[in-house]
Order: structure tokens, then sequence, then C-alpha cells
């Protein structure tokens, strides 16, 4: 079967942005086509997967044609990928399989959000939207409260406590204070981190991730046009997704997803690879208990031991096993929802090909990881890249 | 011979076949309602204790036009309303009401009411107010009457569906693809605290927005049936409480907000 190869990737800065959807789309594709090393013309496009959860209601429909058309890609297949904060792992994993199927040879992934033009309420209004409306929203939960309803559940069943999470979001600020596209590039103290303004207890604002503006974009191309592109490109090893019960009620545990494990599984299998392998990970720490779970789920801590693994530093640029976050995560690279996944792999892509800013450079990298989630773990797609073809 | 207690967070007492019930906050020497009580809640909680009684009442008339007797019915069972019935269900001016056989009752305010913060209960209740008036445009969670409707009954009743365990809230199909029965199985009104969280009026859904800030956010608590099943709750009456992992809580029906001009009851959980 085909194998599918990054060629170019490229991203807006995560933030407040002044300029519209049409306008941040461009730019995030623009920087995509700059990055491929020769040969490349949007023409060579044949569709497009673009991820949005199409916050505040503008262009909810036909979101993708209006983007592609304004960015050089007119007249292609085109649609908008949904699945909450992880549309963009959906949509990266929607074409890759375009490619594997042998339906296209150049497919473009990517997402969108535009988040800080609404007015505080109706943006309230947009944060609930994926999750449970009708029993876990009228129990007063948006993802902060549910959140917070696994951490409290995870400190009282393991050896942890909200120092913890402290570690973690101290950890991704350090990360992301070099990236120049990261929304929040300030370092904290563990001290302010810990005593920051309490949104969903035992949550303060340093566990929460912002709400940012944002577009990302990668270019995929199937393995025998490849060469026409790059010498030198990443390859897409393997692509994990799952789903699970949207609601946490309805769930076996809320101290896991188990949609991640399963994606994660898939996507280990699938590459012939195990956690030890994976150099860094692009993880989806919306809230930095997030990123605690996740380091179980992905397999990087065993069950129950992912707050001595955040506790020991272990997640840390070149300093850990396996540098978790290296772009500053969501936490500080910041949450433009549906560009959060495909903003992962621009980073992966960058970190894997050496070019992200030195002095934030994962040394000796070969292997890297995207896990993107939507809403409380109801989907997640996990991706693995490597610079080898045949990891 | 008059019995006084607690019951579902009010102050009952029972004479014979005379059911008396009120909101435990006071107002300069007057019962109020709560942040989340009103006639239909103290209805719904009487008739409840009613029935635990062994009284069986299919049919009830009511003073008060204020009673949303949609949800009346379904929270209770009754289906007649009608003028003259065996039993009446007499409102009272101050946040209490009474259930009786007789249409002549005489109400004594119950001792140990607590005072309310007296701004905060205006702030509330102007709060209720604008919420429901059909000018306020909700930015929550639309909820149409349909699917408000189609759930209200396990909502309030706690109903499950059993197959092979409890199952609630309920579900469509089974993981082998079958229909699964109606709801049928009546959760326990206690619960045990699995989790909980505060949020801050930040935090708090578009739907809390008027209300959340004048109670300082809002308290949700995740928690687990001895039948099996778990479900996420508000919590009421917490002002002076707060809740922890292991401590039990009684299910009980208050208002949860307003939609289109419409109050939606539900659930709650009320520490123990």
């Amino acid at each position: 079967m085909v194998d599918v190869a990054i060629i170019g990737a490229g991203q807006t800065k995560y933030g407040n942005h002044a300029s519209g959807l049409k306008g941040m789309w461009a730019e995030a594709a623009k920087n995509a086509f700059e990055s491929v090393d020769q040969n490349f013309h949007p023409s060579k496009i044949d569709e497009a997967f673009i991820g949005s959860v199409a916050f505040g209601g503008s262009q909810l429909g036909n979101t993708a044609a209006l983007l592609t058309e304004h960015s050089a890609m007119k007249g292609i297949s085109v649609r908008r990928v949904e699945n909450a904060c992880a549309s963009s792992g959906f949509a990266l994993r929607d074409a890759w399989m375009a490619i594997k199927s042998g339906q296209a040879d150049v497919v473009v992934a990517g997402g969108i959000e535009k988040m800080n033009d609404l007015t505080p309420e109706r943006k309230r209004f947009w944060l609930g939207v994926s999750g449970d409306t009708e029993w876990e929203r009228l129990a007063g939960l948006t993802f902060p409260g549910t959140y917070a309803l696994m951490a409290r559940r995870y400190f009282h069943e393991f050896n942890s406590s909200h120092d913890d999470l402290v570690n973690i979001s101290v950890k991704n600020h350090m990360h992301g204070f070099d990236n120049h596209v990261a929304h929040l590039r300030k370092e904290v103290s563990f001290e302010k981190a810990k005593n920051g303004f309490m949104v969903a207890d035992p949550l303060t604002l340093y566990d929460c991730c912002p709400t940012s503006d944002g577009a990302s974009c990668v270019i995929l191309a199937a393995d025998h046009v490849v060469k026409e592109f790059t010498d030198d490109p990443l390859w897409l090893l393997s692509s994990g997704a799952a789903s699970d019960n949207l609601a946490l009620h309805d769930r076996p545990s809320i101290t896991q997803l188990l949609a991640t494990q399963k994606a994660s599984r898939s996507a280990y299998s699938m590459a012939g690879l195990k956690p030890s392998d994976i150099d860094l990970a692009e993880v989806h720490d919306c809230f930095t208990i997030a990123e605690l779970l996740a380091t179980e789920d992905l397999g990087f801590a065993g069950r129950g031991e992912g707050g001595k693994f955040a506790r020991q530093g272990l997640g840390r640029r070149n300093e850990g096993e396996v540098c978790i976050n290296p772009s500053g995560g969501l936490k500080s690279k910041g949450h433009p929802l549906g560009a959060t996944g495909t903003g992962q792999a621009v980073e992966v892509f960058k970190q894997l090909k050496g070019t992200v800013e030195q002095s934030r450079l994962v040394r000796d990298a070969e292997i890297g990881m995207t896990h993107n989630v939507g809403g409380s773990g109801a989907t997640c797609a996990v991706h693995i890249f490597g610079r080898e073809r045949n990891a | 011979m008059l019995e006084n207690f607690d019951w579902q967070g009010y102050k009952v007492s029972l004479d014979s076949e005379t059911f008396h019930i009120c909101s435990p906050w006071q107002l300069q020497g007057n019962p109020v309602f709560g942040h989340d009580s009103d006639y239909t809640t103290l209805a719904i909680s009487l008739l409840s204790l009613v029935h635990s009684k062994g009284f069986q009442i299919d049919n009830i008339s009511t003073n008060d036009s204020d009673i949303d007797l949609e949800v009346l019915k379904v929270a209770t069972g009754i289906e007649n309303f009608s003028k003259d019935c065996d039993w009446n269900l007499i409102c009272h001016d101050f946040a209490s009401l009474t259930i009786s056989k007789s249409k002549e009752t005489h109400f004594s305010i119950p001792n140990g009411l607590t005072e309310i913060d007296s701004k905060l209960h205006e702030q509330i209740n102007l709060a209720w107010e604008k919420e429901t008036s059909l000018e306020n445009v909700s930015q929550g969670a639309y909820i149409s009457s349909q699917q408000y409707a189609e759930s209200l009954n396990s909502r309030l009743n706690l109903l499950a569906q059993f197959d092979d365990k409890a199952i609630w809230p309920p579900r469509q199909l089974s993981d082998d693809g079958t229909v699964i029965g109606n709801p049928e199985v009546k959760l326990s009104r206690t619960c045990q605290i699995e989790s909980w969280t505060k949020l801050s009026a930040l935090g708090a859904p578009s739907e809390f927005s008027i209300r959340a800030p004048l109670l300082d956010g809002i308290s949700t608590v995740y928690v687990s049936f001895e039948e099996g099943a778990r479900g996420v709750f508000l919590l009421t009456d917490d002002q002076n409480k707060k809740p922890d992992i292991g401590m039990k809580g009684e299910i009980v029906i208050r208002k949860i907000y307003s939609q289109e001009g419409q109050i939606r009851y539900g659930t709650k959980v009320q520490l123990i």
C-alpha cells in the first residue's frame, strides 16, 4: 500500500488575530506552500480537508469551500471536518486515508478557528457545544468543570495532587517561551501557577489553555510523487483514531481516556513502534490534567504514575525520555480548536526537520507523535511521524 | 398529632390527612423560596412524601396557576387536576403549601427557618425574572421542548433501563444493536459523591450566566447510585456546605434554568 509523507507545513501565530477566517487560512496555507522544498504549486493539490468547529457560527456551512476558494485551491473536492477540538486531527487522518486509498496524490489537511471576536457570553456558549448538552451541560458543566471532576477523582484514586498539574503548567510555559507562534509566551513560576485564579476547583487559570485564533495547514503526498517536491520528507507512519461515550457518567472510569488508549494502540501497532520509541509528543493538554492522563494513556507512564512523571520532569525538553509538548502545548502555544490537530503536526514536522528555533529544538529526535482529543475524550486521533520511511 | 421533619431540603409537617411543606428559608419572619425552588418543586416534593406514606392520590385540585402541571404530572403520576377532586393542593402566600382533603386548612410557619441574605434573595429573584422573560434570548445550549420532554420522566423520576445492569440516563440501542427496553427501574434517590467541582462564574455555562455571578459560581457533583448508574448534577442549597468524595447526597427536584419563557426543571443533589 502507498506510504504517505508530509512535504510541507505552516501555520499562523496563535493568539488574537485582527484578520478573519479567510485571512488567517490564507496565511497558514501560504506558509505551508512555501515550506515545500521544490516544484510545488497549489494546482497540484487533489483534495482538502479542513477541521473547524466553526466557533461563533461564522460560516458554519461550506467553510472549506470558502477557505479554499481564497487560497488557490478552488475547484477541488473539499470538506469541513468537525470532531470538536480534534477536528483537524481527524482532517489529517482523512487526508492520509485519501492518499492511502489511491484516490489522491497530494492532499491538504488543515484547521482553523476564530474565537476571540465574540462577547464572553457567546464564547462560553460555543465552548460548551461539544459536550453532552442534555445532561452534563444542564448539570452546570463546561469543559473546565468536566476536567476538574476528572482531576479531583484522579487525586483521590492515586498518589497525586494539584502540585503535579502545576509542574505540567510550568513545563509547558517554559517550552512555549521561545516558540514565536505561541499564544502565551511567558514563563510562570510554580508559586504563581499554583495560586492562580480558581476557574473550576481544583483547576486554576494556569491549568487551562487559552482560547486562541489560529490556522494551520499541512501538505501530504503519496510516496510515488514525493521526490518531485523534496528529498527530505517526513513520513506519516501511522494514524489511529477512536471514540468513546460523550458523557463522563457513561464511561467506566473518569481517570483515563479510553479513546486515547485505543487510538494510540492502533497507531503504535501500525507503525511497529512502542511508547519508548517516541522522542517527542504533541499532547492534547487543553487542561493540565489532560496531559497527565495522556502520559498514561499513551503509555509513557504506567497507570497512576502520571503524577510522578510530571513531578520528576520526565517530559521536559532534552531532559526526560520523551519531550512532551515541545511547542508549549495547548497551554502555552494556544488552542484554536479546529486548528490544533494539524498545528501539532506542524510542530512535529519542524522539530523532526530541525527547522524550529534552535533554542527549543529537541535534540536527535527521529520519531514524533501527535495526540488530538475532542471534548472530554469522546474522540481522539493519534499520529506517528518518522524521519525514516519504515521505522 | 403533628409530626415535623426535614424532607428533600424542605420543612414538612403531617397532621392526619393534612400535609404541609415550607421552604427552609425566611426573610423578616416569612418563608421565602431558596435560589432554585418554587411552588412546583414544593408540590412535587410533598406529593412524593404523601405517596411514600401510602396515600394514593390520583387527582388533585390546585388554586395556583403558577404550578407547572405538566411537570407535576410527569414527576408524580397524577393525571387529573380538575376543580373537584378528592384532594386539594393549596398554595399559601409565603413559599409553602398544603395538601389535604379539606379545602380549609390552617398552616403555621414552622420553627427553625434560616434567614436568607435579603439582597442576594432579591437579586436571584430578579435574575430568574429576567431569565424567564421571553425577551431574554439565552446564549445557552439549545434544548428544544421536545428534547426536554423526551427525557423528563427519566430525569425527574430517575427512571433507568435495565439490560443486565441499570442504565441511566436512558440509551437507545445496546452494544449488540438491539433496542433497550423502556425505563422502568427507579434508581434510589440517595447517591454517593465520587467527584465534585465548583465552577467560577467565568467557567459556568452561559445558561447560568445571570445567576452564577450572584452565587459566586455553581457546584457540580459526579455521583454513583447503588444500582451502578452514575450521573452529574448541580448541588442545591450548598451555601454553607462543601462536598467531599464519599459523602452521601439526596436527589431532589429543583429549577435548573429557563429557556424561551419556560422553566426547565430537573434533578439536583442535596448533601446529606
